[in-house]
């Protein structure tokens, strides 16, 4: 009941992970999710009530906060909640030679930064940053134009899959 | 936050169920022994599976550690096994709270692979008294439509049969644990597959329903959880909730067990021999190629849900520009395209109408056009006779037709 | 742990003595405490429970759990920290302490009459003092006659017995701890013994379900003995007291 927003909805993120009790790590990507609903779902229709979105971690390969973003938008929309826009993450790994990767690298050691930006679908505007690892501020910013890119598949991805249904 | 409360079955829904009981049928159509589909899907990592029970699906994962073994048991591994309900599994399931399903499931489980000692624990040793390995099987329950424990016990055997510990060597004092790509892993030691049943139990023993859904369970009167290998072998009996029964229908359950046990074990040990096969010859594996496959449906298809739409016999006054009797009986037949059109309600949102329904939207959204109609609709329904109209009643009343009420009074004779 | 013990010799005996269907020496005791409502002791073996019984009375705590047709029924099972070889680090809120909550809730729920008394809450709370095996048969026992001392009202006596199966098959009933330990599967049953119904039934380990049948019925006659035995132990009490104020005379 402390937790009835007056004025909007209240989001709830609940994430599981795979193996193991939820530790600090999930409570850090329920952050991360919330924000980024927060902004992308029209919160304000809904006063005093309450929205739980819940994730359950099925394999991960390295991409697991944007896979996490990206389900957590189908699902809104899915559920046909009221949305100010869709939002997809893309990750961006930076090997020690200096690459810029969409996939995954093989070798795990290489990597010397990871970026994962989430954009929005109307402007193309970063809603979340976030980065693990070193890396120059060139860097950063050549890995923001690629994920911007590489966006425009999640979306379109989502699109289809939603005009499927 | 506060909670959501856990479904209600109403009794109407308790007194049809009970009904279609004594008439020997049950809701889904499936005889009173008989068992739902399980259908095993495998994921990139080793260990990890999802099993579903018709709708009733769970994760489950199995992790290693080496740990210090208990001083009591020196020279055995450990095994946790542990089934968290999620909240996305029900919407009364919560993060925090540890209910009673919560602890009776976890126990049955823990009771029917822990005692009956299924897994050789003692392979699981590394050094006496110092290093073990501990494995950790943890159960997701991804959706509840009842049978969480079949379901779950059949994921937690799949996962441990799938699983491969990392090989040790030893060279005196060191212990070197070699990573999978330098030494195949190990696969674990199980002695035997004891797979959880469950009955559920109506007036006190007269129905008795094999693999209950979510609305059975919730009627039954009480459960009987049969722990069963396929040597028949009993590794766990639970009977829960307002039992009162004969120990003869008992007896007649767990023979009943014995045949199902069999079943389900082949089903398992196949499931993860193809599993293991496809690895071998590095086929594509993973969730994807099953859990993820989305149907397609062809626009024709769309259109015919459209026309069935448009087709159904209308009882109150749907208003188009067109003649209304006329409609009535020719629209029928007509299986023509339908246009549709998408306006705009607002930015960023837009409603999708078929040009049939284009007047009534007018009226029911944008009451700047007619305001009046929204407020004044019960003073000015009009009793209106039609000439062939479908309608069963005698007579039809023409509602929110306050501007069309002009054109309907010049259609009526 | 030798496992080259039979768990029944030869000669038919078990380790502490007992034939193989013979129940251990049952001491209880109704009435001990003023303020509960009702309370009982009883000792089976060397373990031993005690219970008591509150209510019936208004709903405490969350009223929304109060039921409008009959009484909700609060079950508590403890264990002292003594009451095993180790020291038990904690007395209650471990898995195995609310599982055994649960099943005692079950238990009872079959026998007690609580459509008598809506909008009201019975508890019942077990203490285990000493446990030697046979433990949730003990508890039980110990809290049909609480109820009893405190009057409630019950379709019929409650009793809960364990049984197993010796290694040359020949079925055992209530087992001690060394036996539990020892390696043969425990069958446990609560039963409401005159009309022979079956309230509660859990088993660990494993054996073919072919020796279900035997064990299980074992089982029943070791409730219904007991369920003499604690009839008899009423019935004694019910003297003692009705004694001292005149009943037994006018019979």
């Amino acid at each position: 009941m402390a937790k009835v927003l007056t004025d909007r909805a209240y989001i709830e993120m609940n994430y599981r992970p795979k193996a193991g009790l939820p530790c600090v790590q999930d409570r850090f990507y329920e952050a991360i999710l919330k924000n980024t609903c927060e902004t992308a779902l029209a919160a304000s229709l809904f006063p005093r009530a309450s929205v739980v979105i819940t994730l359950q971690e099925m394999h991960d390969n390295g991409q697991l906060i944007s896979c996490a973003i990206n389900a957590a938008c189908l699902a809104c929309l899915d559920s046909g909640i009221d949305m100010r826009f869709m939002f997809a993450a893309m990750t961006c790994f930076l090997t020690n030679n200096g690459d810029l990767h969409l996939r995954t690298p093989e070798v795990k050691e290489d990597i010397d930064a990871i970026f994962v930006f989430v954009f929005d679908s109307v402007k193309k505007n970063v809603i979340v940053s976030h980065t693990e690892g070193t890396f120059k501020t060139e860097n950063y910013k050549l890995a923001l134009e690629k994920c911007r890119e590489g966006s425009e598949t999640v979306f379109k991805f989502m699109r289809k899959e939603i005009t499927k249904e | 936050m506060s909670k959501i409360r856990e479904y209600t079955i109403s009794n109407c829904e308790k007194n049809f169920l009970l009904k279609c009981l004594k008439d020997q049928t049950r809701l889904d159509g499936r005889a009173f022994d008989e068992f739902r589909n399980i259908e095993i899907e495998f994921g990139k990592d080793y260990g990890c599976c999802c099993v579903s029970l018709g709708q009733t699906r769970v994760l489950a994962q199995v992790t290693c550690e080496i740990q210090v073994p208990k001083s009591s048991r020196p020279s055995e591994g450990i095994l946790n096994i542990n089934i968290e309900l999620n909240p996305i599994a029900a919407p009364n399931f919560e993060p925090t709270s540890k209910n009673d399903l919560f602890t009776q499931l976890n126990r049955t489980l823990e009771k029917c692979l822990k005692d009956s000692k299924a897994v050789d624990l003692e392979s699981l040793c590394i050094k006496m008294s110092e290093k073990v390995w501990a494995l950790r099987v943890d159960v997701n329950v991804l959706n509840h439509e009842g049978n969480i424990l079949d379901c779950a016990s059949i994921a937690a055997l799949s996962a441990l049969h799938h699983f491969r510990r990392p090989d040790v060597t030893c060279d005196g004092e060191d212990f070197i644990i070699h990573k999978y790509s330098q030494r195949d892993p190990i696969p674990i030691v199980i002695h035997h597959y004891p797979v959880c049943i469950t009955y559920s139990i109506f007036e006190r023993g007269e129905f008795i329903l094999a693999d209950p859904t979510l609305l059975e369970e919730g009627v039954a009167d009480a459960f009987l959880t049969v722990g069963m290998n396929s040597y028949k072998e009993l590794c766990g009996l639970h009977l829960g909730g307002k039992a009162e029964l004969n120990p003869d229908i008992l007896i007649q359950i767990t023979q009943k067990a014995g045949n199902r046990a069999g079943i389900v074990v082949e089903q398992i040990k196949k499931a993860v021999k193809e599993e293991n096969e496809k690895r071998l010859e590095d086929k594509s594996i993973g969730f994807h190629n099953k859990l993820c496959s989305t149907k397609n449906i062809d626009f024709e298809d769309l259109e015919t849900c459209f026309d069935q739409w448009r087709i159904a016999p209308k009882r109150k006054h749907k208003d188009t520009e067109k003649n209304m009797i006329g409609e009535t009986v020719e629209e029928q037949i007509q299986t023509e395209n339908f246009s549709v059109k998408i306006e705009k309600k607002g930015s960023q949102s837009a409603v999708l109408v078929p040009e049939e329904f284009e007047e009534v939207g007018r009226v029911w959204g944008d009451s700047d056009e007619d305001e009046d109609a929204v407020v004044e609709i019960p003073k000015k329904i009009q009793t209106v006779s039609l000439l062939d109209s479908d309608s069963e009643e005698e007579s039809t009343i023409v509602l929110n037709a306050n501007s069309q009420t002009k054109k309907m009074e010049e259609i009526t004779i | 742990m030798s496992r080259n013990r039979e768990l029944i010799s030869n000669i038919g005996l078990r380790l502490d003595g007992r034939r193989a269907l013979e129940l251990r020496r049952i001491r209880c005791k109704l009435g001990l405490f003023s303020e509960p409502d009702g309370s009982a002791y009883i000792e089976q073996g060397l373990t031993k429970v005690l219970a008591a019984v509150y209510g019936p009375h208004q709903v405490r705590g969350n009223r929304s759990k109060a039921q409008h047709d009959c009484a909700i029924v609060n079950c508590q099972f403890s264990m002292a920290v003594f009451s095993t070889g180790e020291r038990k680090r904690r007395p209650r809120g471990d898995r195995k302490s609310t599982e055994m909550s649960i099943h005692l809730h079950q238990a009872l729920i079959a026998a007690i009459k609580v459509e008598l008394y809506p909008w009201s809450q019975i508890d019942v709370y077990v203490e285990v003092l000493h446990a030697d095996g046979g433990i949730y048969p003990a508890c039980v026992n110990a809290a049909t006659l609480a109820l009893i001392d405190a009057g409630i009202p019950l379709k019929e006596y409650l009793c809960a017995c364990t049984a197993s199966l010796a290694s040359n098959d020949i079925p055992m009933i209530d087992i001690s701890h060394q036996e539990e330990i020892m390696g043969g599967p425990t069958l446990t049953v609560a039963a409401l013994p005159m009309s022979g119904k079956v309230v509660l039934l859990e088993m660990s380990q494993r054996f073919h379900v072919d020796h279900l049948p035997k064990v299980l019925d074992k089982a029943l006659k070791g409730c219904i003995d007991i369920k003499n035995i604690l009839d008899e132990a009423v019935k004694n009490n019910v003297r003692e007291i009705g004694s001292s104020t005149g009943w037994a005379s006018s019979t």
